[in-house]
C-alpha cells in the first residue's frame, strides 16, 4: 500500500474498490447466465438426436452394409455412356435456375421497399408485404412445383415459377433488411436537394443497398441451381428428371455419373457467382 | 436582462429572404427543441446560428429547409410565400443548398456521382433513372473545380479525407445552383486548419455568388470572424440577434455555460 495516500485520494480508492466489486459481481452473473444458455443449447441438441434414434449403433451396422452395397458394388464405376443425351436437360436446369432467380429478384426488388420499415408507405402495407414474404418462405419449393405443374403443365416453366415464388420469401426479406440498414444521412441529403420521393429511393437508398442486393441475388442463383436439380424429380424436367429416372430403373452406375456431373456444374456455378459477387463489393 | 435585438432586416438594403414567426418545435416525447422563435434572415448576408450542442441550431436549420415540420409558427420564404404544395417544396429546396456536418455522402459512389445528386431536382423522376445529361456533368465538374477537387472526380468518396469529403458536400450543394446556402456545423468534425480552409471556401463562394447563407456553429471565434450577423440560441430560445460586436459577456454566458465562456471570450473579443 502507498503510505503517502491523502484523505481525499483514500476516499477515491474506496469508491474505486466499490465499483470494481460491482463489476466483478455483474461479470459473475453474466458468466453464470452464459453457462446456463450453453447447457440449454447442448440439451436441445442431444435430445433432438436421441429423438431421431441417432445413438442406436445397431441401425448403423445394418445400414452401413446397404450403403456400401449400393455405392461401391452397384454404383461404381460411373456410367457415362448416355452423356450425349444429358446436354439438353442440363441446359434446362440452368435456364430454370436463371429464370427463377430473375423472377424472384424482380418481384423482391419491388416488394422490399414495401416490406422495409423505413420506406414502406403505410404500416398496413408493411404488414401485408411481410406476411406475403413469410408465406412464400413457408411453402416448400417442391410443393409449389407440384402446384404449378398441375396449373401450367409439364416442362421447366412450373420449375421457374416454383423457384421464383419460393425465392421471393428469402430474397425479399434480405433486400428489405438491407434497405432498413441504410445510412439515413445521404437519404436526407437527397430530400434536402429537392428530390422527389422516388428520386430519394432511387438515388439515396438504392446506391447504398445495391452491393448487398447483388450479393444476395447471386447467392440465390447458386442455391436455385442446386434446388432446380431437385425440381426435376417432381417432373419439372432438367437434369433432376434424368436422375430420378435412373434411380427408378435402379441403374446406380448412371446415378453416380449424373451426381458427378451435377457436382461439377454446382462447382462451376459457385465459382462463377463467387467471382461476380466479389466484384460488387 | 439582455435585450434581444430583433427587427434587424428592415434596415438592410437587400430585404428579407426568410421570415420566421413564432416557431416552436416539440419532439415526440415532449422535448421542446425550439420555443417561439421569431427572426428574419436577410438576403445576401452570412448569418451564424451560435449555440451549444442541443441548443436547437440543427432543428432551426432543418426547419428553414423545411426538412422538419414545426409544431407551431410559420416560415415564409421570399418568392415562395407559404409553402404548401409538394411541388413548391421541391422548387424551394432546389434553390436552397445544404451542407451537413458529416457530409451525408454515399461512400461507395464517386465524388462526381455525389455532386450530380444536386442536379436531380432539375429533372423528372422518370428522367433521373437514366444517367443525367452531359450538361449536368459539366456543371458538377465546374463545382468540383471550384472546391479544388476536379482531379478527384472519379475517386470513391470513402477514399477521400474528411476535408475533401466536406468539399464534395459543398460542391453538391453548389450543383443545385442555389440562392440560399445552409450549413449545419460544417467544420465540427474537422481539424482546426482544415476547418479554417473550409470556412474560408464557404465565405468566398457566398460572396462570389451573392448567396444568402445560414451556418450553425458552436465555436465563438469562428462565429465572430465569419458571421456578419450572429443569432444566439440557448435551450431552444433566442438569446441574441445582432452584429457579433454587440455580443456581450452576458449574452455569451447565456449561450454557453460560465466556464466555456471564460475561455471563449478572450479569443472572441480580443481584436
Amino acid at each position: 500500500m502507498n503510505a503517502g495516500i491523502s484523505g481525499g485520494e483514500g476516499a477515491a480508492a474506496v469508491s474505486g474498490l466499490d465499483s470494481l466489486n460491482a463489476v466483478l459481481v455483474a461479470r459473475k452473473r453474466q458468466l453464470r447466465r452464459g453457462a446456463l444458455q450453453t447447457a440449454f443449447v447442448l440439451f436441445l441438441v442431444v435430445a433432438s438426436l436421441g429423438h431421431a434414434d441417432f445413438f442406436n449403433p445397431q441401425r448403423y451396422a445394418e445400414g452401413a452394409h446397404g450403403i456400401f452395397q449400393i455405392i461401391v458394388r452397384e454404383g461404381l464405376p460411373p456410367d457415362f455412356s448416355r452423356w450425349a443425351s444429358w446436354g439438353r436437360p442440363l441446359l434446362d436446369t440452368l435456364a430454370m435456375s436463371i429464370g427463377g432467380t430473375a423472377l424472384s429478384v424482380l418481384f423482391s426488388f419491388l416488394l422490399a421497399f414495401l416490406a422495409a420499415g423505413n420506406t414502406s408507405p403505410h404500416p398496413v402495407v408493411y404488414a401485408a408485404a411481410r406476411l406475403f414474404l413469410n408465406v412464400m418462405r413457408a411453402i416448400p419449393e417442391l410443393i409449389l412445383g407440384i402446384l404449378f405443374l398441375a396449373a401450367v403443365g409439364l416442362g421447366i416453366l412450373p420449375g421457374v415459377l416454383a423457384l421464383g415464388f419460393h425465392s421471393i420469401g428469402m430474397v425479399g426479406k434480405f433486400f428489405a433488411e438491407a434497405i432498413e440498414h441504410v445510412d439515413p444521412a445521404p437519404v436526407e441529403a437527397v430530400r434536402a436537394c429537392g428530390g422527389s420521393p422516388l428520386q430519394v429511393l432511387w438515388h439515396g437508398v438504392l446506391p447504398q443497398v445495391f452491393p448487398q442486393m447483388a450479393d444476395v441475388s447471386f447467392y440465390r442463383w447458386e442455391y436455385n441451381f442446386r434446388a432446380s436439380t431437385v425440381m426435376g424429380m417432381v417432373g419439372c424436367g432438367g437434369i433432376g428428371f434424368q436422375l430420378i429416372s435412373s434411380l427408378n430403373l435402379m441403374d446406380y452406375r448412371q446415378v453416380t455419373a449424373l451426381l458427378l456431373l451435377i457436382l461439377l456444374c454446382v462447382t462451376v456455378v459457385d465459382a462463377l457467382s463467387a467471382g461476380i459477387r466479389r466484384r460488387f463489393k | 436582462m439582455n435585450r434581444i435585438r430583433t427587427a434587424f432586416c428592415p434596415q438592410h438594403p437587400n430585404g428579407v429572404a426568410i421570415s420566421v414567426r413564432g416557431l416552436s418545435v416539440e419532439y415526440p416525447g415532449g422535448r421542446r427543441a425550439l420555443e417561439n422563435i421569431t427572426l428574419e434572415i436577410c438576403r445576401g448576408e452570412l448569418t451564424v446560428l451560435l449555440g451549444r450542442s442541443g441548443a436547437g441550431k440543427s432543428t432551426l436549420l432543418r426547419c428553414l429547409n423545411l426538412l422538419q415540420q414545426p409544431t407551431a409558427g410559420t416560415i415564409r420564404v421570399d418568392g415562395f410565400g407559404d409553402i404548401t404544395s409538394r411541388n413548391r417544396l421541391r422548387d424551394y429546396r432546389r434553390q436552397a443548398g445544404m451542407v451537413f456536418q458529416l457530409h451525408h455522402l454515399i461512400g461507395r459512389q464517386s465524388a462526381l456521382q455525389n455532386v450530380l445528386m444536386g442536379r436531380l431536382a432539375y429533372h423528372s423522376t422518370l428522367r433521373s433513372v437514366l444517367p443525367l445529361p452531359a450538361a449536368d456533368v459539366a456543371i458538377a465538374m465546374e463545382c468540383l473545380e471550384r472546391v479544388g477537387l476536379a482531379d478527384k472526380a472519379l475517386s470513391r468518396v470513402d477514399r477521400l479525407s474528411g476535408g475533401e469529403r466536406q468539399r464534395v458536400g459543398i460542391a453538391r450543394a453548389l450543383a443545385q445552383r442555389p440562392r440560399i446556402l445552409f450549413a449545419d456545423e460544417p467544420v465540427a468534425s474537422l481539424d482546426p486548419a482544415t476547418a479554417e480552409s473550409i470556412m474560408e471556401l464557404l465565405r468566398r463562394i457566398a460572396r462570389e455568388d451573392h448567396l444568402t447563407v445560414v451556418f450553425s456553429l458552436h465555436q465563438i471565434d469562428l462565429a465572430c470572424r465569419y458571421g456578419e450577423r450572429v443569432i444566439g440560441l440557448a435551450h431552444g430560445r433566442l438569446v441574441f440577434d445582432g452584429r457579433h460586436r454587440h455580443l456581450s459577456r452576458g449574452h455569451l454566458e447565456q449561450i454557453y455555460n460560465e466556464a466555456a465562456c471564460e475561455q471563449g471570450l478572450e479569443a472572441a473579443l480580443s481584436p
